[in-house]
């Protein structure tokens, strides 16, 4: 009988063992590649923000608008210190206004003078003007494909800081109409000076190198304060745009306005 | 001889799959892949390599079921009233960016801000009755589009996938609206079941195979018609003052003099509104 020089029931493993050493190679080396392709594709940066100045101009619109409505237009300029963090000097100017149920709420209120004192509502300071320093994190950076076709690389960040802001408050009940019995342009307009604390979230998308479009939720924070225990009649008598004697100015909190600010990024 | 030829041929092929993997390995550090070269060159390769890889995804999300939790549902446009709540919801992925969903949602705060008091207390007026409805809870069902994909790295370490959902779906709602302020203890009234509509949008971020992290705004749209409070009607509530009969569907027994008086001015006048309430959801799923 003729001998065989390899046992039968071995093939089946050599084989098996032989086609896992030519596959291996190929097979480890994709797992290589994948991993560090998917490694870099988001490491790898293709915008880089390190070391440039910033400059971001943007617009924004108050998201909750009880009394009052805002609109502020802010300039920031910054410095990025990193690919994650950067210190950015925002300034801004405010414009608003009552809104249609503050009107409501002026126009009914007039309608009565009351004997008893009355209050002001709370929360009628708006902005006018705001300076910040807002140290900035960008910790998230980030690409998504638009309709698997263009690929848009992104920034995240979080900011928080503080500064001077210029407040203004027009009165819904406080009118000067020198004894007047209706009241037109006398309600009283007051500003004062006071500090401001803001936090936010926000994206940046880039464009092209060192242009980028900005999103962001800004909630920007004040002491406010109304007037309480007036006499309205009394108030009617004073002559408009004079200093306001009726009532005690009553600290209440603070007013919360949140921002949607869209606006773009520039870096030199 | 022959023996020992196939005991070392057969103990060669053995570790070769093993020799194989360790030069794979090495050949990542030296040969191959440097980390230089693919840093220089995954961007400036060619286009292709760009859009391969921000397409190219870890997970695949067809015919996978999804549960979310959502512990923080928060109102943002909270002029007249705030809500405050949590949810669950379900979906199932029938393709990679189309999955069908069913949520729930239940707002254990759901009232009227202090503001509505305020415009009571100082000007004597208050939002219509419609536009100040809250919303109980709300179960809807629908579709959710992922048309945007991507990738995100958190500093130079964890990557995890991301994409931008839409949102969309119908459903019931149960509404209330509040007869009484803090002075006199909060008191409500049942304004009924309504239609309730749902859109949203947001991010879905994937951190391993199983858990994923969600981020959305979404807005639930409900009608508001106001002429029945607790199921009472206006004429319930004069026959109820002056000792008569109410219809078989108001349920004015439960109900204080002061809610009495208030349910019955505020649907003195009938009003009707469409009520968009957006919320911040916040939660987290498991995909199986």
């Amino acid at each position: 009988m003729k001998r065989r020089s390899i046992n039968r029931s071995l093939l089946p493993l050599l084989v098996t063992l032989l086609g896992g050493s030519l596959a291996a190679p190929a097979i480890a080396h994709a797992q290589n590649d994948d991993e560090i392709i998917e490694r870099v594709v988001v490491r790898n940066r293709k915008h880089s923000v390190w070391n440039t100045l910033e400059i971001a101009p943007s617009a924004g619109i108050s998201l909750v608008n009880r009394l009052t409505q805002q609109y502020n237009f802010q300039l920031g300029v910054g410095f990025n210190f990193s690919e994650e963090w950067g210190l950015d000097v925002r300034g801004g100017w405010a414009l608003g206004g009552l809104t249609s149920v503050g009107e409501s709420a002026r126009t009914r209120r007039q309608e009565s003078l009351e004997v008893e004192p009355v209050d002001e509502f709370q929360d009628l300071w708006r902005l006018k003007w705001q300076a910040m320093l807002m140290p900035r994190w960008s910790p998230i950076y980030g690409k998504l494909n638009i309709v698997t076709e263009l690929p848009v690389h992104f920034q995240a960040y979080l900011t928080a800081g503080g500064g001077l802001a210029g407040l203004e408050s027009e009165s819904v009940v406080y009118c000067q109409a020198g004894g007047a019995g209706d009241c037109v342009d006398g309600f009283l307009l007051e500003e004062r000076q006071s500090f401001v604390v803001a936090a936010g979230i926000g994206f940046r998308f880039f464009v092209t190198e060192g242009i980028g479009i900005r999103l962001e939720l800004l909630d920007m924070m004040y002491p406010d304060e109304h007037r309480t225990g007036f006499d309205m009649e009394a108030a009617r008598a004073e002559a408009p745009g004079s200093d306001p004697q009726e009532g005690t100015v009553t600290s209440s909190g603070l007013t919360n306005v949140l921002f949607l600010n869209v606006g773009a990024t520039l870096n030199f | 001889m022959k023996n020992l030829t196939s005991f070392l041929l057969s103990g060669f092929l053995a570790i070769a799959p093993l020799v194989a993997f360790a030069q794979a390995d090495g050949g990542a550090d030296g040969q191959v892949f440097t980390a230089s070269d693919l840093q220089l060159n995954s961007e400036s390769l060619s286009d292709n390599l760009r859009l391969h890889t921000v397409q190219r995804k870890l997970y695949s999300d067809q015919g996978m079921h999804e549960i979310v939790l959502f512990p923080a549902i928060v109102q943002l446009n909270s002029k007249f009233t705030t809500h405050v709540g949590a949810g669950a919801q379900y979906l199932y992925h029938l393709h990679e960016s189309f999955s069908l969903q069913a949520m729930a949602q239940f707002n254990y705060l759901n009232q009227q801000v202090g503001f509505v008091q305020e415009l009571i207390d100082i000007s004597n007026i208050q939002p219509q009755p419609a536009t100040a409805l809250t919303l109980q809870w709300a179960a809807t069902a629908g579709f959710e589009l992922t048309p945007i994909y991507g990738k995100i790295a958190f500093y130079e370490g964890g990557i995890a996938h991301f994409g931008v959902v839409l949102s969309g779906g119908a459903g019931l709602g149960a509404t209330r609206i509040q007869l009484t302020g803090p002075a006199d203890g909060l008191q409500f009234g049942d304004a009924g079941t309504r239609f309730v509509g749902q859109i949203g949008a947001g991010f879905r971020v994937r951190f391993d195979q199983n858990f994923v992290a969600r981020l959305e705004l979404r807005d639930m749209v409900y009608t508001a018609q106001v002429d029945r409070i607790n199921g009472c009607s206006f004429s319930d509530f004069q026959a109820a003052e002056s000792g008569g009969q109410v219809s078989g569907s108001c349920k004015i027994s439960g109900m204080s003099e002061e809610a009495r008086i208030a349910a019955k001015d505020l649907i003195r006048k009938p009003s009707s509104d469409v009520l968009n309430n957006l919320g911040v959801y916040a939660g987290i799923s498991y995909i199986f």
